[in-house]
């Protein structure tokens, strides 16, 4: 492996994060996104000629990685769209901001997922293993329509809470 | 009354559970294309999002979790890589089996399996071990757990069971008389897995299926039955110049799951006794015990235990 293939495999390894994060942010199907996952890594490698190295590296990895999330929208004919331009760009930019100042702190979450309890815990469980929306967790768990869309958005928070006080008091020892 | 409006940090989350209707997610993609802030938060929360989903599907397959997601996520970026990288040198297109073998590595994370191992030609048999003779490779099983774990149990001709295994931390051996023997060189006690000794461990996966992609021509085969199931299969030749690993290998799954049903290493060296070609059937994936893996799980609490951490 001579010294450009070895740049682009460090590149990659400490982009794939943030561009699965963005790949299955926008499909919903855990296979497709596979899938798609892999086709960007190909093309990654295959066009790392071509990336200009006085840039950054996850925003042009991104760009790839919407294109193929086209593709795949396209080849399944849902009439699902991307988000538009303007707003991906943001978050590709912000992917990027966030990736630099915080990598490492998901590293708490293990720990933030265990102390999960309760509906929170089977909530977690039904969305994130059984793939089910709310409607569906709301079913299974006897709650009203869009009490678990609000639960879900409360166990994320917490966890975001939970993560931020681990990384702060990891600092401060 | 109309309903209250979302705020655009719930139009977020309704986005990620896929349940923003057109208004909704017309007004979070100004949202983001105007606050550089809200991006960053939405950026935050898609990666919790993705994370927390490799997290609870990797608790799920893993009844006993141990170390588990981060280092394998680690490990199938790294094959990834690996796997890509070579190909990248050689000038070649990355073939559809390279791919597939990245995701047969990402399968074996999941969860409990077990294989039935048989010899498919005769070899010299197992050489002694203190006047006994010494455990087969024929009839033995395989259990597996994740990427890492492993149970290889093996009778010799006179139906005495050795057991080696790697439970996460250590490696161990259970002989049918004497004392069981641990260490922690993750490596010990290997030398009976088939392809341990030409660097295609399939108890390590990662390791196993990378050397694969690296050293192997490979072809995959889509549409084969096995057993009155569709399977597909990929076939390696060893590459000319690579001079340790079986001559051809055989890895046979279902396309859909990508669940390994049958490895097939043959032409083995025959440095050591054994089988010339070998055959993992897969058994069946039934959750094991949640010790299973754990020396303590085959042997009496009257067994002594010792330390082997001597270098080999």
């Amino acid at each position: 492996m001579d010294a450009s293939e070895r740049r682009a495999l460090a590149l990659w390894t400490a982009a794939t994060p943030s561009v699965s994060a963005f790949v299955h942010a926008l499909l919903a199907d855990r296979a497709e996104r596979e899938d798609v996952l892999q086709e960007v890594a190909l093309a990654v490698f295959e066009s790392f000629e071509r990336y200009d190295q006085r840039q950054a590296f996850l925003p042009w990895a991104l760009t790839i990685a919407r294109r193929k999330v086209a593709d795949a929208l396209r080849r399944k004919a849902r009439g699902e769209a991307l988000l538009a331009d303007d707003a991906l760009d943001a978050l590709g930019q912000a992917l990027h901001d966030v990736a630099e100042r915080e990598d490492g702190q998901l590293a708490w979450l293990e720990q933030c997922l265990a102390r999960l309890e309760g509906r929170a815990r089977a909530a977690c469980k039904l969305r994130y293993v059984e793939g089910l929306k709310p409607a569906a967790i709301a079913a299974r768990l006897g709650l009203r329509a869009n009490a678990a869309s609000k639960l879900l958005q409360r166990v994320r928070e917490d966890l975001r809470v939970c993560i931020e006080q681990r990384q702060r008091a990891a600092e401060r020892a | 009354m109309s309903p209250e409006p979302q705020s655009e940090r719930a139009l977020l989350h309704a986005w990620l559970d896929g349940e923003l209707d057109a208004e909704g997610r017309a007004r979070m993609e100004r949202a983001l294309a105007s606050s550089p802030e809200f991006a960053r938060e939405a950026a935050r929360t898609m990666r919790l999002h993705h994370a927390i989903a490799l997290s609870m599907e990797s608790r799920a397959a893993q009844p006993v979790p141990k170390r588990r997601t981060w280092r394998w996520l680690a490990a199938a970026s790294l094959l990834l890589c690996s796997a890509l990288a070579w190909t990248v040198a050689t000038g070649a297109q990355a073939s559809a089996a390279q791919v597939e073998l990245v995701r047969l590595a990402e399968a074996a994370s999941r969860g409990d399996r077990t294989f039935a191992i048989r010899a498919l030609d005769d070899g010299p048999p197992a050489p002694e071990r203190d006047g006994r003779p010494g455990p087969e490779l024929d009839g033995a099983r395989l259990y597996l757990r994740g990427t890492e774990q492993y149970v290889l149990a093996r009778e010799n001709a006179q139906g005495e069971r050795t057991l080696t295994g790697f439970d996460g931390e250590l490696a161990w051996t259970v002989p049918p008389r004497g004392a069981v023997r641990v260490s922690s060189d993750r490596q010990r006690f290997r030398g009976g897995l088939p392809g341990h000794q030409h660097e295609l461990p399939f108890v390590d996966l990662d390791d196993g299926l990378a050397n694969v992609a690296r050293n192997y021509d490979l072809t995959l085969e889509r549409e084969l039955e096995l057993d009155g199931r569709p399977v597909a299969r990929i076939d390696g030749v060893r590459k000319r110049g690579v001079e340790r690993g079986p001559k051809r290998i055989e890895l046979w799954y279902e396309p859909q799951s990508r669940q390994l049903r049958r490895i097939v290493l043959d032409r083995l060296p025959q440095a050591r006794s054994g089988p010339r070609a070998v055959a993992l059937e897969f058994v069946d994936a039934q959750p094991l015990p949640a010790d299973f893996f754990d020396h303590s799980h085959h042997h009496g609490p009257e067994r002594a235990v010792e330390r082997d951490d001597r270098p080999r």
